[in-house]
């Protein structure tokens, strides 16, 4: 059994040529679209976010297995761990995002977030007071505290983790077990704050309390996805034998189950500002049912929902590793979508469209973030060794 | 074929096997009621005659008799619906959602669980009907044809959806209990010890005969039902919370309200039944079946579901605070400070402070205290919704509308009343059928209890997993398990 796999210099040049590719694409958006820094530091954000609440949710996913005693996962739980040491790359976007913002007026911040506009709150009663809460500096503290710990959360697990493969026994389980139980109520919590704080802010007087369910929902379908497609890569490449179309069929039910609970989220939110039809809360979809949004509104819905929830209906279509793939790049991009409908329409506003920077900005994490997990992935045995519940994961069958 | 890690628990305690598992669990349903049972279905009989006063007041004197006034159109009536309807929601999550989980710690509580649900959805539905005041005409709901000219309900409304909602919801509730209860009626059938008996199973278990082809058909028709059931479980409370959130009513209009009615409804459906079956376990002799171990699932399923109700909570708070919109505010500010702040801060800490009790594992792992904290969890939710309807009613737009809300004894009655009614349900039940899934507790019986060591329990069932582990270890010489070790050898 392989257990290893190498970090070929190949691969390296591949995933460090995708970002340099998307730093070449964006330099060229900022000659052909230039003077857009709405547009620029929108995606900026769309897709550092992207990457950051996939990995995230890894982590997420790790604690609940350790909760619930998951032992299916237990055998692609590296995946996870490596998918987790991406997170540090998130304190960097809101870093970078908060630096900007001292560049001048229509850059960082003040692109993405109306309320960072002394003089725009300074004639807004509503503003005014949610400034407490919505001022720059407690945003970046927030920020990279939440980060900051999520990170720290990953990094403790890859550490238990690997030295489970040195000693065995089920201390390292334990401490797992105990960090899942103190992170997963902290990641509840903070997760929703952090998707008010980057995504839903952008809009500052609209509000909706499950914006938070919403963003988490999208996120671990986006982190299944990523599950999914690394294991196809991996396996198409010989590795990773031990796992079969069984533990693809798990991966990919959560792919579909949370798919409909998105779906799920998206009707609450929807049905229910239709229905109140209150002016504090319409604007947000009138903005976006009308003109250029409104296909786009239509399209997000279909490829969110209708397209996993056909696509994965059957129970064959699960495991079935071509299929899957197919899935698998039809839910990246309809996450894409699904953000880039909460963040562009007051960011970017006019300038949207999809040209070099969206291209441009995407490459460039996901390069980073294909480096950073095919780097830890080659850095530790891909099978883990000694987890307690492994044998039931290379017993898996359904 | 599967296999099980030492560390798991396991799902059954002690030594035991098929033939005693069917005498022991059949018993109850064949042996002349004990003295117990007499005593709590006399009380159970004697509370629903209060009921029977109350419902019969309320009838032939009208909505009037309740504490009801303008400002506050709903009070114990929807107060009571919410709560019934969210404790049915426990049954169906274990049966549908709790199979595709594969969580096999469903198999022995499942059945009880499931008619648990039904008997609620049974007094839940007591409550609309009887709020509509001419119960002769509650089929007014049903969009029927009929001879009244233009008289449809009105599509638009959530309480219609309601009406949809929660007979679709009964009616895949009992078609998945009854389904899964046929094998172990012609179980029953076959150790009939009279004529009748046998003929009265053998009717109601349609003949079963367990060939290849039944139990076939049968696991096929259970994973289908679970699969149509999952989005019931959700889809009820939703609509549900549709009767607040669709409003523009401060405190009823926010777009949580879904998915958090759905976290709570868990939340009282577990803690319901917890307080049945610790009872139930102790009462009937089932410690075998139902361990230490499947209530501590249950309870740690509480202590999420209760998290999430609390993060909920913190989110309605704060984005009240957020909204900028006074009337809001000014709801949130008086549901905690206001003159019904008391049934506010017990709601808070029977659903949120007390739950996180739960994380030690000594207190997990206790009957008694589960049993108390189910008690308060219950209390906390029937608070939940008494403080969502009342508090965010009694103090309108215009401070001229202000009022309050005192129930009267027709109201205490009613609600009395459906305790009354749910316990002597759940007592025949007990009585006259299995309380566990026999068929599925066999289904788990050897890979459950497989290569598991009995000297990792100390004290009253209590299994350590450390000690299993090392246990497990020591059998197989190096590694804990000699499949891990597969590719050691290869090295």
């Amino acid at each position: 059994m392989i257990r290893r796999i190498e970090f070929t210099s190949r691969n390296k040049t591949i995933f460090m040529g995708a970002s340099i590719l998307g730093v070449v694409l964006i330099i060229l958006g900022l000659i052909v679209d230039h003077n857009q820094p709405g547009r620029f530091w929108a995606n900026f954000l769309l897709s550092g976010f992207y990457f950051t609440a996939f990995s995230v949710l890894a982590v997420a996913f790790m604690a609940i297995q350790y909760l619930a005693s998951g032992a299916w996962s237990s055998g692609i739980k590296r995946i996870f761990e490596a998918m987790g040491m991406y997170i540090p790359v998130g304190i960097g976007v809101i870093v970078v995002i908060f630096l900007a913002t001292f560049i001048g007026e229509n850059n960082g911040m003040h692109a993405i977030y109306e309320w960072t506009h002394a003089d725009v709150v300074k004639n807004d009663v509503v503003l005014q007071g949610k400034s407490g809460y919505l001022n720059m500096p407690f945003w970046l503290i927030r920020g990279v505290f939440f980060l900051a710990i999520w990170a720290l959360a990953g990094r403790a697990y890859r550490k238990y983790s690997l030295n489970e493969d040195e000693v065995g026994g089920m201390l390292n389980y334990n401490k797992s077990f105990r960090l899942s139980a103190f992170f997963l109520p902290f990641f509840g919590f903070t997760f929703c704050v952090a998707s008010w704080d980057w995504l839903m802010s952008i809009q500052p007087h609209w509000y909706s309390t499950i914006f938070g369910v919403n963003v988490f929902a999208s996120s671990l379908v986006g982190c299944m996805t990523l599950t999914n497609l690394i294991i196809i890569i991996l396996k198409k490449n010989g590795k990773m034998e031990w796992v079969n179309e069984n533990h693809m069929h798990d991966v990919s039910k959560f792919m579909f189950g949370f798919s409909i609970f998105w779906c799920y989220t998206w009707v609450s939110q929807y049905l229910l500002i239709w229905y109140a039809n209150l002016p504090e809360e319409t604007p947000y979809y009138l903005m976006r049912m009308h003109g250029g949004w409104k296909s786009l509104f239509f399209i997000n819905l279909s490829l969110n929902f209708f397209a996993p929830f056909l696509l994965f209906m059957m129970r064959d279509a699960k495991r079935n590793l071509n299929w899957v793939l197919f899935v698998c790049i039809v839910l990246l991009l309809a996450k894409y979508i699904d953000w880039y409908m909460i963040i562009m329409p007051m960011t970017a506003g006019k300038d949207s469209g999809f040209g070099f920077y969206e291209i441009g900005f995407w490459l460039f994490f996901a390069g980073i973030f294909a480096y950073i997990v095919g780097a830890s992935l080659a850095k530790a045995n891909l099978l883990p060794k000694n987890h307690p519940y492994l044998v039931e994961s290379l017993h898996h069958d359904i | 074929m599967s296999h099980e890690a030492a560390i798991r628990e396991p799902l059954i305690f002690g030594e035991t096997n098929y033939s005693v598992i069917t005498d022991e669990i059949c018993a109850p349903a064949e042996a002349k009621p004990t003295k117990h049972w007499y005593i709590g279905f006399t009380i159970a009989m004697l509370t629903l005659c209060i009921g029977i006063v109350s419902f019969y007041y309320e009838v032939t004197h009208g909505i009037g008799s309740w504490g009801l006034n303008k400002t506050i159109g709903w009070g114990f009536d929807i107060t009571n619906f919410v709560w019934w309807i969210g404790i049915g929601h426990a049954g169906t999550l274990i049966s549908a959602i709790l199979l595709l989980f594969r969580q096999d710690w469903r198999n022995s509580i499942n059945r009880s669980a499931e008619a648990m649900t039904l008997f609620a959805v049974v007094c839940a539905g007591q409550f609309p009907i009887f709020h509509m005041g001419r119960v002769w005409n509650a089929f007014f709901t049903l969009p029927l044809p009929n001879d009244y000219g233009p008289l449809w309900p009105n599509f638009n409304s959530a309480l219609l959806w309601d009406v949809f909602a929660i007979s679709t919801y009964f009616t895949v509730s009992i078609v998945f209990w009854y389904t899964g209860i046929i094998p172990d009626l012609a179980t029953l059938r076959d150790r009939a010890k009279s004529k009748t008996r046998w003929h009265i199973f053998n009717f109601f278990s349609f003949g079963w005969t367990g060939s290849i082809r039944q139990w076939n058909r049968f696991e096929l028709v259970s994973l289908i039902l679970a699969g149509l059931a999952t989005p019931l479980v959700l889809s009820v409370h939703t609509i549900v919370s549709f009767d607040f959130a669709t409003s523009v009513l401060p405190g009823w209009h926010t777009t949580i309200f879904p998915p958090y009615f759905v976290a709570g409804a868990i939340f009282s459906g577990f803690a319901m039944v917890l307080t049945l079956l610790i009872i139930a376990r102790k009462v009937m002799r089932l410690e075998k079946y139902i361990t230490i171990g499947h209530l501590e699932a249950m309870s740690k399923i509480i202590t999420l579901t209760g998290t999430m109700v609390g993060i909920a909570y913190g989110t309605e708070f704060f984005m009240a605070w957020y909204s900028g919109y006074s009337y809001e505010q000014f709801t949130f500010i008086n549901r905690a400070f206001g003159p019904y702040w008391w049934s506010y801060w017990i709601m808070i800490s029977c659903n949120v402070v007390s739950p996180q009790l739960f994380w030690v594992r000594k207190f997990r792992r206790s009957p008694i205290f589960i049993f108390i904290m189910s008690i308060f969890v219950n209390i906390g939710m029937w608070f939940e919704r008494f403080v969502i309807i009342v508090t965010s009613l009694h103090r309108d737009f215009l401070p001229s509308s202000w009022a309050m809300y005192v129930p009267t004894w027709v109201e205490f009655g009613m609600f009395v009343g459906t305790i009354g009614l749910f316990f002597v349900l759940f007592f025949l039940f007990a009585k006259y059928l299995p309380v566990i899934a026999i068929a599925e507790v066999k289904m788990i019986y050897k890979k459950t209890t497989h290569g598991k060591p009995a000297g990792a329990y100390h004290g009253e069932q209590d299994y350590d997993q450390d000690k299993a582990y090392e246990l497990a270890a020591a059998a197989h010489g190096h590694g804990h398990d000699e499949h891990e070790t597969v590719g050691e050898h290869h090295h």
